[in-house]
C-alpha cells in the first residue's frame, strides 16, 4: 500500500480503548484520502441529528495521502466531525508537521469515538498507543501544554495537535492547534475535543514510507515544486509577506472588512498590511515539505505588547482583530492572535465577536451593566484583548454569550442585533468582503461549513497574472471571469474551486499551490499520486473524486433535514451595500444570488428547484445508497 | 483638475505610505498620471514592464477603489477632477 501508512488508529474514549485496523482498500479506491476518507467516515458513524458535544459525535483526523513526502505543500491534514457552530458538516484542515509525523508513527486516520470521564491525551509513539492522563493538563494555555508533555515524555520532536481552555470551555468556536501555533480553527472541532475530555494527540513517528515509482514520483514532484517557485509573483508574495500581502490591496478597494463589515476601509490600515508586519516584527516559516513559506513568526520588542510572540498574523486574522474592530496598532493584533492560538479559539470567529460585540454596545443593545462596566468601542484594543479571554473562560455575563457565537448570542440580545450577526448556518464570516465578488459570495452561500473562503477560494476571479487570467477565462468560457461583480462564469469557477480544494485536502496539499499559484491541478495531482501510490487513477477521475466528496458533504447537511434555502444562504449584512464598493451601489440582491445558484446547481445536474443532487446523479457518482438515505 | 495618488508599494518591499495631490489637464488618463510621476528607476523596474508598455505582473491601478482593467479602459482611463488613484497589488485575500 504504498505511499500510505495503511491503517486507522480507531479510538473509544468512553471504553478506554485503542485499536490499529488495516485501512480498506475500497475507501482509498472510492475517497483517495484525507478529506474524502474522513468524510466517508463520518456518513457512516454519524447518525442525523446527533448532538455535536455528545460522545455520539466522532472526530476523525485524516492525513493526506502525500504526507511524510516531498510532493509540495503536503503536510496539511483534515479534521473532520459534525460541528457544534453549526450543527451541521465540518471538515477543518491545518498545517504544521503533525500529519507526517502520524504517518510516520504508522497511521493514515485517528477515528475518536465516545466520551472520557476525565481528561485523557493519546500518545501515540509508532506501535505503541496509549491514552494517559491528561488531569495535569486540563487548564493549561497549549503552550503550557506542550512544555509538559515534552518534558514527560522526553523528547523535544513530538508533535501535538491540542486543544485549549477555549476548547475544554466548550466554545463554539475553539481551535485544534497544531504545534502551538497553526489553527483547524474554523467550526468548533476544538469544543468537540473538550467534549471528549480529548487534551491532544501527540504523535513521534520513525517508520518508512514508501512510493510505487521512486524516480517517477521525484520527476513528478521536483517538477511541481519547481513550476510553483517560478511562478516568481506568486511566490515571492508569498514568501515575503504571507497571506497578509492582501490587506493593502483589499484596503485601497473598500474590501476589507472595517466596523463589522459596515464598510471595507480602515483609515490607516496600511500598518495591518504585510508589507509593514514582516518589516517590523515578522519573519517567514513553512509547514512539512512547503515551497511557500507564507507562515509568519512575529515578535513585538517594544510598547505596550512588548514581549508578545505567535504565529501569524494572517490576513485573516489582522482583519479579523484588526481593522474589523477598528483596531490598526498591528501589535495588539500579534497580542490577540497569541492569546487566541495559547487559549485555542479562531481568531476568525473571536474577532467576529469582538466587532459584534461593539456594535452591539454602540447601538445601546448591549449595556453597561451587562459588559461589567466595560466600555465597548470600536477601535479599543484593551478592550478586544480583554474580551478574548473572557471568552475563552466564559467569564461573566458577556463572556459566556460570547462563547456561543454570534447566532445565538444575537438571538438571546434579540432587539435588532440579529443585522449585526455577520455569520450563516451559524458560522462568523471570514474576512472577504463579498459584496466585492460575486465568486465568493455563491461559494460562501454553499459552502457546507458556512461562510469562508478555506473551501473554496476563487482567487482566479481577480486575474492578478496572464496566466491565472486565461485560467478563469478557460475555466468559465468568458472573460467575465475577471469581472468580479459580474455573476456570469462564477457558477462554473466556484464548481472548478470546490472540486480541486476537496482533491487537495485528499493528498494533503495545501490550497495555495492548487489555487492562489494554480500550478498543482487535477492533472498534475494525478500524476504525483500515480507515481506515489502506483493506482492508475486518470485526471477526469480525480476530478470526479472531488465532485463526489462536495457531492456527499451536500447531502451530509441535506440528511440533517435542512433545505436548499435554508442552506444556500449568507449574512443579512452582505445585501446591505457598503459604502466603500462601487460608491455604495447595491451589488449583491437575494435575486442575484438565487440566479446564481440556479445555475450551479444546474452545472452540478441537482434538481434546479430543489438544489439537492438527484437520484440519477447520486448513481453515476457511485452514491445510490446516499439517494436511499435521504430518502428514509 | 485635481487629483489624489497613494503610493502605498516601494521595491524595497516596506511600506511607502505616501499621498500626492497633483494637477493634472482635463482628459487626463491613468498613463498620462503615471508618466508624470517621479519614480526612482528602482521603483520602474518593480511596477512596470521592462519595455515600458504597461504595468509590471501582479500590478493594478485603481480609481476611486474601481480596477481600470474591469471597470474602466486601462491606463487609457479618464480621470475625474478629485478622482483617487493607487497603485495596488492585485493579489488579496487569505
Amino acid at each position: 500500500m504504498n505511499c500510505y501508512a495503511g491503517k486507522i488508529l480507531w479510538v473509544d474514549l468512553t471504553a478506554g480503548t485503542v485499536e490499529a485496523k488495516p485501512l480498506d482498500r475500497e475507501l482509498i479506491r472510492d475517497w483517495i484520502g484525507g478529506r474524502g476518507i474522513n468524510l466517508k467516515l463520518l456518513w457512516d458513524l454519524a447518525k442525523p441529528g446527533i448532538d455535536p458535544l455528545g460522545p455520539e459525535n466522532p472526530i476523525i483526523f485524516g492525513t493526506g495521502v502525500f504526507a511524510g513526502t516531498f510532493a509540495p505543500s503536503s503536510g496539511r491534514m483534515s479534521i473532520t466531525c459534525k460541528s457544534p457552530a453549526t450543527n451541521l458538516y465540518l471538515k477543518t484542515n491545518v498545517g504544521s508537521h503533525f500529519a507526517a509525523e502520524l504517518k510516520l508513527a504508522g497511521y493514515d486516520f485517528v477515528v475518536v469515538t465516545g466520551a472520557s470521564a476525565e481528561p485523557v491525551y493519546l500518545w501515540i509513539d509508532n506501535e505503541r498507543v496509549q491514552l494517559r492522563s491528561a488531569a495535569h493538563l486540563w487548564g493549561l494555555d497549549t503552550r503550557q501544554a506542550d512544555r509538559v508533555i515534552k518534558e514527560e515524555l522526553g523528547d523535544s520532536q513530538v508533535k501535538t495537535l491540542m486543544i485549549g481552555p477555549a476548547g475544554e470551555n466548550l466554545v463554539k468556536f475553539a481551535a485544534v492547534m497544531a504545534s502551538i501555533y497553526r489553527a483547524a480553527g474554523r467550526g468548533g472541532a476544538g469544543a468537540v475535543m473538550g467534549s471528549k475530555k480529548l487534551k491532544a494527540l501527540v504523535a513521534r513517528g520513525t517508520t518508512d514510507l514508501g512510493v510505487a515509482d521512486p524516480e517517477g514520483f521525484k520527476r513528478a514532484a521536483l517538477q511541481s515544486r519547481r513550476g510553483i517557485r517560478e511562478d516568481e509573483y506568486c511566490w515571492s508574495r508569498s514568501f515575503l509577506f504571507g497571506t497578509a500581502q492582501g490587506v493593502l490591496g483589499a484596503n485601497e478597494a473598500g474590501t476589507l472588512p472595517h466596523r463589522n463589515f459596515q464598510d471595507g476601509n480602515t483609515p490607516g490600515g496600511q500598518t495591518l498590511s504585510g508589507e509593514y508586519v514582516s518589516d517590523k516584527y515578522a519573519h517567514p516559516e513553512g509547514c512539512s515539505a512547503c515551497v511557500f513559506h507564507c507562515g509568519r513568526f512575529s515578535r513585538v520588542n517594544e510598547g505596550p505588547h512588548r514581549g508578545s510572540y505567535t504565529a501569524g498574523p494572517e490576513y485573516e486574522t489582522l482583519s479579523s482583530l484588526g481593522s474589523k474592530c477598528d483596531i490598526t496598532d498591528p501589535t495588539a493584533v500579534i497580542r490577540g492572535n497569541e492569546l487566541c492560538d495559547i487559549l485555542g479559539m479562531d481568531t476568525i470567529s473571536a474577532g467576529t465577536m469582538v466587532s459584534f460585540a461593539m456594535e452591539c454596545y454602540e447601538a445601546g443593545i448591549l449595556t453597561s451593566e451587562q459588559t461589567g462596566g466595560m466600555d465597548l468601542n470600536f477601535g479599543d484594543d484593551k478592550v478586544m484583548l480583554k474580551l478574548l479571554e473572557m471568552m475563552a473562560h466564559r467569564e461573566g455575563f458577556l463572556g459566556d454569550l460570547l462563547a456561543e457565537g454570534t447566532r445565538i448570542a444575537a438571538r438571546r440580545l434579540g432587539q435588532g442585533s440579529e443585522a449585526f450577526a455577520v455569520e450563516a448556518k451559524g458560522l462568523e464570516q471570514s474576512m472577504v468582503d463579498v459584496r466585492g465578488s460575486m465568486a465568493y459570495a455563491l461559494a460562501f452561500a454553499l459552502n457546507p461549513r458556512g461562510p469562508d473562503h478555506l473551501m473554496t477560494e476563487c482567487l482566479a476571479t481577480y486575474g492578478y497574472t496572464p496566466e491565472v487570467r486565461d485560467l478563469a477565462i478557460k475555466m468559465t468560457g468568458t472573460e467575465e471571469a475577471v469581472n468580479p461583480i459580474s455573476p456570469e462564469g462564477k457558477p462554473a469557477m466556484v464548481a472548478w474551486h470546490e472540486d480541486i480544494y476537496a482533491v487537495s485536502d485528499c493528498v494533503g496539499i495545501c490550497v495555495f499551490t492548487s489555487t492562489w499559484s494554480y500550478r498543482m491541478q487535477f492533472d498534475n495531482v494525478a500524476e504525483i499520486y500515480r507515481a506515489a501510490t502506483g493506482r492508475k487513477v486518470s485526471t477526469d477521475e480525480m476530478r470526479r473524486i472531488g465532485e463526489k466528496i462536495v457531492t456527499l458533504e451536500r447531502c451530509f447537511n441535506l440528511r440533517e433535514g435542512l433545505t436548499a434555502k435554508e442552506l444556500d444562504v449568507l449574512p443579512p449584512r452582505m445585501f446591505v451595500p457598503s459604502k466603500t464598493i462601487r460608491n455604495g451601489e447595491v451589488t449583491l440582491t437575494p435575486e442575484k444570488l438565487q440566479g446564481m445558484l440556479v445555475e450551479y446547481y444546474r452545472l452540478r445536474e441537482w434538481d434546479a428547484e430543489q438544489g439537492t443532487p438527484t437520484p440519477e446523479k447520486l448513481a453515476r457518482l457511485d452514491l445510490a445508497d446516499v439517494a436511499e438515505a435521504l430518502r428514509s | 483638475m485635481r487629483v489624489e495618488v497613494r503610493i502605498l508599494l516601494s521595491p524595497e518591499r516596506v511600506i511607502r505610505n505616501e499621498t500626492l495631490k497633483l494637477e493634472l489637464p482635463p482628459g487626463a488618463t491613468v498613463r498620462d498620471l503615471l508618466d508624470g510621476l517621479p519614480f526612482s528607476p528602482a521603483e520602474k523596474r518593480a511596477f512596470f514592464k521592462a519595455d515600458g508598455s504597461g504595468l509590471a505582473v501582479g500590478m493594478g491601478v485603481l480609481v476611486d477603489r474601481e480596477n481600470v482593467e474591469v471597470h474602466g479602459r486601462g491606463l487609457d482611463t479618464v480621470l475625474r477632477d478629485g478622482s483617487r488613484v493607487s497603485l495596488i497589488h492585485l493579489l488579496s485575500g487569505g
